[in-house]
């Protein structure tokens, strides 16, 4: 029935438009996004300039497909008044995707410094690793292993205790 | 490759700030785990446990190498079924993990004594540059006396976070030289009246000191010098004579914004000076049961005095009332300059004391006003109401918020008498407690929306269920 009171230190002012940046992707899309959601990137942060024009900032290392996910995550996160657990299940949604995806989100993150993304894309690994045999985690990822029979032993010598 | 103006260029990624151009090698992308570059497969390992990162180094040569520079080790002995076990996988891990730096250690375990073998694990940690030290020590000493941590933690230069939580009296070196510690958490830890530990309380780069039900029953002045210092919380539960009653906080550090005390306010002399950059107070401090209210009185009023600069306050202290026939303190009270939040926490808190009357009257910046545990008018007559209205009433206040609302005549009258003054008022919430049907029936909304409004802007909403969302209490 009641929402909880705006944070102390909004965006923006009412009586001002919130300020649009924009984004080129490597195959030449363009996507805007509210500087709000554009300073979850740090590497962005350091890029918008008080008093520049609305130029596009060029990111030729990331694809159009990528950039349009990112831009949505950024925007979400920065949307107020999203309590924890929407917030979380939203990101659950958003990471339910195709290995190679979340390998290029996670790159995207990485590249673009946005630590709530990379934290996020991380974890999703990680709980594809977790659980699993040695073998299994091998088939999944597609893991080419080649010890030599010398070397598998100095492995399992190393590590003995790690699998008591 | 060359560059905008046929200069050689090198293929990485470069940000020219001037022009904000990104010169790329090639499109970030890989459709497989292992195409992805080791600095990102260390985070992902990061995320694991330190058994289960470890296990990694049977998949391939890389990972191999990989798993030996894991960021953080993990141990806690619980995790084990034996001693043996965890003793083994901690010497196994150690000895496994190569020297590039770590960025958390964290150990929680039973310490046998005599035990030195704990104190060559931390070793081991500081000899790795570790930045995140977590220590959750408990000594099994028949007689409890001092535990020694090994001294290269208090010299260790990349330390950035350190928490302690020993059920022991510790001793620190009387060379501390922490130059990047910002965090200090120290948890149950006893310590000796000591000029040592003040030197580890004034770390240079000390930004967040938290002492949760520490003893130092020997200090009489407690000096917290890190000049740096933004955030301090003192935690003491109910009934835990943690700091001396006659115990003297002095912060000396000029960029505190957040202090956070919890505990028995209040015996003898316990004042806490705090310097003018303090933004935000959140004090519960327990009324102490053999006190007069003279003497009460006398103690609030210093503690409002030394908090008057703050923009928000929390303050939960039931002898608050005490200063009401106080006319000498009344007359007095200090002006709460830049107060733009007030939060009570009293349980419950009296419109009609005459001392919050002057506290209010007293903010005149005042926003936004809290109570978190129900507010009531208990004057008896009919048609109370403020007299005079608080000057924030009539010009900056905008926000109220009743929680654990259990709609008694009391409460619906104090509810009442504050639309009924505030006239700039945009916002009255009220979380209903469950128990309020059994005081009202009908709808509470249509009554609240008949009582007059002094502001014409102002939107009413009531909350129902658990869980209020402004204080995140369950009711």
């Amino acid at each position: 029935m009641s929402s909880s009171p705006p944070p102390s230190s909004a965006a923006a002012s009412p009586s001002c438009p919130k300020k649009m940046i924009a984004l080129r992707s490597s195959d030449g899309e363009t996507f805007e996004i509210e500087e709000a959601a554009a300073l979850q990137s740090k590497t962005l942060e350091n890029m918008i300039d008080e008093d520049c024009a609305g130029t596009p900032i060029p990111l030729p290392n990331v694809t159009g497909k990528i950039l349009a996910k990112v831009v949505e995550f950024c925007s979400k996160h920065a949307e107020p008044g999203v309590d924890d657990e929407s917030l979380r299940a939203w990101d659950a949604e958003f990471v339910n995707v195709e290995q190679a995806t979340v390998f290029d989100y996670i790159l995207a993150a990485n590249f673009l410094e946005i630590p709530t993304l990379l934290n996020l894309t991380c974890n999703v690994v990680a709980d594809m690793i977790r659980g699993k045999t040695p073998d299994e985690i091998r088939k999944f990822f597609n893991i080419k292993s080649i010890f030599s029979p010398e070397e598998e032993e100095e492995v399992r010598r190393e590590n003995h205790w790690a699998f008591e | 490759m060359m560059g905008e103006n046929d200069e050689e260029v090198d293929a990485t990624v470069l940000v020219s700030s001037k022009h904000r151009e990104l010169i790329g090698s090639q499109v970030l992308s890989c459709k497989q785990l292992c195409d992805l570059p080791d600095e990102i497969l260390l985070r992902v390992l990061d995320c694991l446990s330190t058994r289960a990162a470890v296990r990694t180094s049977v998949l391939s040569k890389r990972w191999r190498h990989l798993s030996k520079s894991i960021p953080s080790l993990d141990f806690d002995d619980e995790n084990f079924f034996e001693k043996s076990q965890f003793l083994n996988f901690v010497e196994g891990a150690l000895s496994f993990r190569d020297l590039s730096p770590l960025k958390v250690f964290s150990l929680s375990c039973y310490v046998a004594e005599g035990e030195s073998r704990v104190n060559t694990w931390i070793d081991a940690a500081v000899r790795r540059k570790v930045q995140e030290l977590c220590l959750c020590l408990v000594v099994e000493i028949d007689r409890p006396v001092e535990y020694t941590l090994p001294y290269g933690v208090f010299r260790c230069e990349t330390l950035v976070k350190f928490h302690l939580e020993m059920f022991y009296n510790f001793r620190v070196p009387s060379e501390v030289c922490l130059p990047n510690l910002k965090v200090l958490t120290l948890d149950f830890v006893g310590f000796v009246n000591d000029i040592s530990f003040e030197k580890l309380l004034s770390c240079p780069s000390l930004e967040e000191l938290s002492l949760k039900s520490c003893r130092c029953g020997q200090i009489e002045v407690l000096n917290i010098g890190a000049p740096n210092l933004l955030k301090l919380s003192i935690f003491e539960p109910e009934f835990f004579a943690g700091l001396n009653r006659h115990c003297q906080l002095r912060i000396h550090g000029v960029r505190i914004k957040s202090l956070r005390y919890h505990g028995q306010y209040g015996g003898g002399d316990h004042t806490i000076s705090c310097p003018s950059s303090l933004v935000e107070a959140v004090i519960v401090a327990f009324y102490p049961a053999e006190e007069n209210p003279d003497r009460c009185a006398d103690r609030v009023f210093k503690l409002l005095k030394g908090f008057s600069n703050v923009e928000r306050l929390t303050l939960f202290y039931e002898g608050l009332w005490d200063m009401n026939e106080r006319e000498d303190l009344l007359d007095s009270f200090p002006v709460f300059r830049s107060l733009t939040r007030l939060k009570f926490d009293i349980s419950p808190v009296y419109l009609d004391c005459r001392a919050l009357q002057v506290m209010l009257s007293q903010s005149p910046c005042l926003r936004s006003l809290v109570f978190a545990r129900g507010l009531i008018e208990d004057s008896e007559m009919d048609g109370w109401t403020l007299d005079p209205v608080p000057e924030c009433f009539l010009s900056s206040l905008k926000e109220v918020r009743i929680c654990n609302f259990k709609a008694e005549d009391f409460e619906l009258s104090a509810v009442r008498v504050l639309l009924g003054t505030a006239e700039v008022l945009e916002k009255f919430f009220i979380h209903c407690s469950r128990h309020y049907r059994e005081n009202f029936q009908g709808s509470l909304m249509k009554h609240v929306m008949k009582l007059p409004r002094a502001s014409d802007r102002c939107a009413i909403s009531l909350e129902f269920g658990e869980k209020c969302s402004g204080c995140s209490r369950k009711i």
